[in-house]
């Protein structure tokens, strides 16, 4: 073997070995792509699915509202009304127990509105017929017939930019807030502002009350509920901003993505 | 300084300053990588006062020993850095495993050969170790940081390293051959593969100690 050719042959093998790693490290670069793309396509199927999930819970969740809804307005309401009409009957039965009848039919009466509101807001026909502003009307009167907390609502603008199903997903989150707030939080005012218009939809929702350290309650446990409005708001396309101070208030802020 | 000395030497210097430049973010790899280049220079100047005083005292010209020692250290040095980066007690299994024919060709380099004669056996398992398990990391940096691997300083390394071992094996294997019967084909092969990829490889660790620098902060693990 002469010089030229262990020359040649030693530059040619280690050019090889080269080639060889360049190879590897191309190949690698290749299965992690290849990788990346297969997780975004499970973390897109995964997303789907609970989508899918959320979607027919909230659709199983919506009738048996709306069953209830329907009870309530059929069922109980009737007997309302025959209640009513019983009480119109003593009434001229016995003039002299007139003044006793009306007090009790004066209760009669606003336990007969409550119910139809209550059977209102449970009805998804009726949210989706009325729209989220008038029955995010219909459940602040409800909730100012409670007495305490003190709810103060101030409302901008008239038109809701999002969807029915967004709207209605609203609808129940802030069902749910504002059931949480009277429950756990002690609050003496809710304070309700809607914003929207077209193009933008900020709906903020605070309270006087305890408040709650947020990391340390979301790292716990016991937050499901919690939880449970973020992803719900997400899977809906909504954001929820969440602040809260201890002894000073909570408030959320849901606003369209 | 001659043209040679100039292009045996100008990627190392490239990466000490680069290193310099980096150390207040380094973590303990990159540090072993760093501490392996100022070895480097170390042997470098070593080698180099050796022949000059056997030249002066016209003794045999021989500095293999030299290269000879820095070459166990080098793979000590890279062994380390490659052991920070291991989290799993199988991964560490598996390393002493492949560690161990290493160790066992040195030590027969050690007993078989003179100190004298460069211990091409061993380096040539050195290359293979080395090859084997920065590829594994090379592997692993890419999988875990598939979108931004080629701002990670550690891949440019990693590459820097692999190429070095993979490329002058070869001409390190057929060292002690080329030295006893073809010196002067041994000194152009030392140019045009050896010197050619150690520049290589140290201007991509240059590389790596600057993308380090230019990070707002210090990096997680590989």
């Amino acid at each position: 073997m002469n010089q030229e050719e262990i020359v040649l042959s030693i530059v040619s093998t280690s050019l090889l070995m080269l080639l060889l790693i360049v190879i590897i490290a191309i190949a690698f670069v290749i299965s992690a792509r290849q990788k990346l793309k297969q997780e975004m396509l499970l973390a897109e199927t995964k997303l789907q699915y609970e989508q899918e999930l959320r979607q027919v819970e909230n659709e199983v969740s919506e009738q048996m509202m709306n069953r209830l809804s329907q009870e309530l307005h059929d069922n109980i309401g009737q007997l309302h009304t025959a209640m009513h009409i019983q009480i119109q009957n003593q009434k001229l039965d016995h003039p002299e127990l007139k003044e006793r009848f009306e007090t009790v039919e004066a209760y009669l009466g606003e336990a007969t509105r409550q119910l139809k509101i209550l059977s209102r807001t449970l009805n998804y026909d009726y949210l989706g017929h009325a729209g989220l502003l008038n029955t995010l009307d219909i459940e602040v009167e409800r909730l100012k017939n409670l007495k305490r907390p003190e709810v103060s609502f101030t409302k901008e603008g008239s038109i809701s930019p999002l969807t029915k199903n967004q709207e209605l997903v609203v609808f129940r989150l802030f069902q749910e807030i504002t059931q949480n707030a009277l429950r756990h939080s002690g609050a003496s005012k809710l304070k309700l502002s809607l914003n929207c218009s077209e193009n933008q939809f900020r709906f903020s929702i605070s309270d006087n009350g305890k408040g709650f350290d947020v990391e340390n309650t979301l790292a716990s446990a016991k937050s499901n509920g919690l939880h449970n409005i973020f992803k719900r708001a997400e899977l809906a396309g909504l954001k929820i901003k969440l602040q809260s101070e201890l002894e000073k208030g909570t408030t959320f802020e849901i606003s369209k993505l | 300084m001659t043209w040679r000395m100039f292009y045996e030497s100008f990627g190392h210097v490239i990466a000490l300053i680069a290193g310099g430049f980096a150390f207040t973010r380094m973590q303990t790899f990159h540090k072993l990588l760093y501490l392996q280049i100022l070895l480097y220079a170390l042997s470098y100047v070593s080698s180099y006062l050796v022949i000059t005083y056997q030249r002066t005292h016209q003794l045999t010209l021989n500095n293999l020993w030299v290269l000879n020692s820095y070459s166990a250290i080098e793979a000590a040095c890279l062994l380390l850095a490659f052991y920070t980066q291991l989290y799993q007690k199988r991964e560490k299994q598996v390393l002493a495993l492949l560690v161990l024919p290493y160790l066992v060709l040195l030590l027969y380099d050690w007993s078989a050969h003179s100190i004298y004669s460069f211990y091409s056996l061993s380096f040539y398992a050195e290359c293979v170790l080395f090859v084997l398990i920065y590829s594994y990391l090379l592997y692993r940096i890419v999988h875990r940081h598939p979108t931004e691997w080629k701002t990670k300083p550690e891949t440019w390394m990693v590459i820097g390293l692999m190429l070095y071992y993979a490329g002058t094996a070869p001409y390190m294997a057929l060292f002690n051959l080329l030295n006893q019967s073809h010196t002067k084909l041994l000194y152009v092969l030392h140019l045009i593969v050896n010197d050619l990829l150690c520049n290589a490889r140290y201007l991509l660790l240059a590389l790596g100690f600057w993308l380090l620098y230019k990070q707002n902060k210090p990096l997680q693990r590989a």
